[in-house]
């Protein structure tokens, strides 16, 4: 079974929904062990489900309680590219690390996202018919900032479009990043695949930080033992039956 | 909530992949040959029909790591409450559907 972990955050759709006591929910929600990024938040001027000033506010607010809680941020960015990497210049990326979610644009703008230290995500885009400059900047990332997902339940990678999308439809994603980065079958793509799975445990399968300790404690969290997590997994289980 | 382009589809109890076709029709695909696990850094599995065999699908195609994303806004405590319980659940189904479904 996987090793699951959480990024919690407020999506671009929902700033306008972000206020004080959002703020505080997050914070509460941040202090879970197992959460290991604030995410996704940003910026999408596709949508515009939120006005574009509430947008960037509650993005800059978010990349601050990121920077506080010592933890990295998730970014789902859309037709807002300068805007979100002139924040992240004014705040200052994470030390944690910026992770570019579901990257669907050329290395023109990869390039400077990049060169910030971004980790970069690549998921259904990199396998569509008509996105050969997705393909492109995929060939151009550095191997020790690059990512698989996929967004399930959205952006089904080819060539299953159409359907809804799993986790599992990563295993597509995965391999077309190899084709495009013309690796050989065999001792390559192990070697390659093996270090974007390294990546991921590297940037997202981190120990809580100081500061998700101290809020648990303030709010009386206690981080469950084996025993006692197999005991609640049983008790949820049985609660949704 | 999960797009409602896909209400109606059916749930498939196997560790395969099914292309839709017209007509309501399915085929099956073959997963690519991995030579190595992966990641899915960016999911949101809570919005899954049935989130435990999700995970269980990805475990049995060699998704060894899966980040969900959750929204404070819109998503409440639920995935947070119920993830374990749909771990377990989804350890009991990858037996069933690595053996080929029932």
């Amino acid at each position: 079974m996987p090793r699951v972990r959480f990024a919690v955050g407020c999506h671009p759709h929902n700033a306008k929904h972000y206020d004080d006591a959002l703020e505080k929910l997050l914070l509460d929600r941040l202090a879970d062990a197992r959460v290991s990024a604030v995410g996704e938040i940003g910026l999408d001027y596709h949508y515009d489900f939120s006005p574009r000033e509430a947008q960037r506010e509650a993005f800059r607010r978010q990349v601050r309680v990121a920077k506080e809680a010592g933890l990295p941020v998730v970014l789902h960015i859309r037709e807002a590219h300068d805007d979100a990497f002139s924040i992240l210049q004014e705040e200052g990326f994470p030390q944690a690390g910026t992770l570019l979610h579901c990257f669907n644009l050329d290395w023109a703008e990869l390039e400077r996202w990049v060169e910030a230290g971004c980790y970069v995500a690549f998921g259904g885009p990199v396998t569509f018919k008509h996105a050969d400059e997705v393909r492109d900047a995929a060939s151009h990332v550095p191997e020790e900032l690059l990512l698989t997902e996929t967004d399930a339940p959205y952006m089904t990678p080819e060539p299953l479009r159409g359907a809804t999308c799993g986790p599992e439809h990563v295993v597509f994603t995965a391999d077309k990043l190899c084709e495009v980065r013309g690796l050989a079958f065999g001792e390559e793509r192990e070697t390659f695949l093996r270090k974007l799975l390294a990546n991921a445990y590297g940037l997202l399968d981190r120990e809580p930080t100081p500061w998700q300790r101290e809020r648990a404690e303030g709010l009386g969290i206690k981080e469950l033992s084996p025993t006692e997590r197999a005991r609640a997994a049983v008790a949820q289980w049985r609660a949704s039956e | 909530m999960a797009d409602e382009r896909f209400e109606g589809e059916p749930l498939f109890f196997d560790a395969m992949f099914h292309q839709k076709r017209k007509k309501g029709q399915w085929r099956i695909v073959d997963a690519p040959y991995l030579e190595a696990p992966v990641a899915d850094t960016h999911c949101h599995v809570h919005l899954l029909k049935d989130p435990s065999l999700s995970l269980a699908r990805a475990g049995a195609n060699g998704v060894e790591f899966l980040c969900d994303i959750v929204d404070v806004y819109e998503d409440g405590s639920a995935p947070f409450d119920q993830m374990e319980g749909w771990a377990l659940q989804g350890s009991f189904k990858i037996r069933q559907i690595a053996r080929g479904g029932c």
